[in-house]
């Protein structure tokens, strides 16, 4: 045991409480820790306040056990993280869906300004939707729910999921009130490869579009409904479909 | 899917990158992390939109070195160090300003002297304090004064990652642990000089 003084003349707990605390070079890796039978490791982590509180810290994050009043801002969050992509197909498994396309932009680095683009933008469009929308005020200490969003109020229904041959167009649930839908086309990154307006369901695909939808490629869409003014009355989550590689 | 382990996942990524398969497999991993990643930054920031942020830079970050995970380490607590040090970081960069010293009227004399503590283990060592945490400390008292004295976090910040739902949160383990700290000191330098006399 060394005998280095641990505060100087003149220091303070912080300080020696630091030193005491700071991991050693005989302190193991977490992994190390974690079902090591390793009778020193054992040792060593009933001896040291860092690894015991390094480990402890661990197990509350493996463990994520929210408490009661955590669980509205933890539902929020989970669905914020959800909701900020561009992509939110209810396919089988909604959640499912959208995280898919989220992860689509992320693995493509040309992607990522368009992911912070549509992200802005679906978060304008929904705060525009939020304050717009009657009777969604909170009372000055009443909990807040999570935020109710105007996207995805009507489905785009096909083409979604693995298609084994390229679609011509483009179907959606009509929406009272709307006297235009406009759609957009996307690559797998973001790109937009198309968008046009259309008066009804549903959208013609042009050839020379159609032509990009080509074996092995995913692509996404959503719609906007709008009425007479040009205003966007609500849209749908991002779809997406993924044309099959057939064999022979 | 569902079955697979996180790193038999990351291996089909790794292996399936510039297919659209590889999505599935972020997206598989992301729903069984999701909810661990998203409470500690809630618990850290204590701020929802916060929250969200910091879980989705934690996941950027993630996705976008899983590429040359090497599986050295288990996803789970590669994740979980990554997490922890992204939130820590921000969390300390957004702190203002330095908090004071947890009960300096008791631990820091006016005069700037040595405080008791101090003054009682100058001819310790690290690994002596460390013995005295092992033995005396409880695993709260001990992780509040690593995530506020090592981590640097400030004490609102430990209250809520610990859920320390106690008025005075961590500021009354840090105190309470100082006060066993001294005690451990101070019978420590009872049985010293008593060795010598």
């Amino acid at each position: 045991m060394s005998n280095e003084p641990l505060s100087a003349p003149g220091g303070d707990d912080r300080d020696l409480l630091r030193a005491a605390l700071q991991r050693t070079p005989e302190c193991p890796p977490l992994e190390a820790l974690l079902g090591s039978r390793d009778a020193s490791f054992q040792t060593h982590l009933g001896e040291c306040p860092s690894c015991q509180a390094e480990l402890a810290l661990f197990h509350q994050f493996e463990a994520a056990e929210a408490l009661p009043a955590e669980a509205a801002g933890l539902a929020w969050v989970e669905a914020e993280l959800v909701r900020r992509s561009p992509a939110a197909a209810p396919r089988p498994d909604p959640l499912a869906a959208r995280v898919r396309a989220w992860f689509g932009l992320l693995l493509s680095p040309a992607g990522r300004p368009q992911l912070a683009f549509a992200a802005c933008a679906l978060l304008v469009l929904l705060m525009a939707g939020v304050v717009l929308r009657p009777g969604t005020g909170v009372a000055p200490g009443v909990a807040q729910e999570p935020p109710v969003w105007r996207s995805g109020q009507f489905a785009a229904t096909s083409p979604v999921g693995d298609l084994s041959a390229a679609p011509s167009e483009l179907h959606w649930e009509a929406v009272p009130g709307a006297t235009s839908y406009h759609v957009r086309l996307f690559e797998i990154d973001g790109t937009e490869l198309w968008s046009a307006d259309f008066s009804a369901v549903p959208a013609q695909i042009p050839g020379p579009i159609a032509a990009k939808f080509v074996p092995g490629r995913t692509f996404q869409w959503d719609v906007a409904a709008r009425d007479a003014a040009g205003r966007t009355l609500s849209s749908t989550n991002l779809q997406s479909f993924h044309i099959l590689v057939t064999s022979r | 899917m569902e079955e697979l382990p996180d790193e038999e996942l990351i291996a089909r990524y790794q292996a399936s990158i510039a297919s659209p398969q590889a999505e599935r497999y972020l997206e598989e991993l992301f729903g069984r992390y999701r909810t661990k990643v998203a409470l500690w930054c809630l618990r850290l920031s204590g701020d929802r939109e916060a929250a969200a942020d910091l879980a989705q830079e934690v996941f950027l970050k993630v996705f976008r070195s899983l590429a040359t995970f090497r599986g050295d380490a288990r996803f789970s607590t590669w994740l979980y160090s990554i997490t922890r040090n992204h939130c820590f970081n921000e969390v300390k960069a957004r702190a203002s300003a330095p908090e004071a010293p947890v009960d300096s009227a008791l631990f820091d004399p006016p005069d700037q002297a040595p405080s008791p503590l101090a003054q009682l283990v100058t001819r310790s060592s690290a690994q002596l304090v460390r013995e005295w945490m092992a033995s005396s400390l409880s695993d709260v008292e001990a992780q509040v004064l690593q995530l506020h004295y090592v981590e640097e976090l400030p004490l609102e910040q430990v209250s809520r990652l610990l859920q320390l739902d106690n008025a005075s949160g961590a500021k009354a383990f840090i105190v309470s642990a100082k006060r066993k700290l001294i005690r451990s000191a101070e019978r420590w330098k009872a049985r010293s000089q008593g060795t010598r006399s």
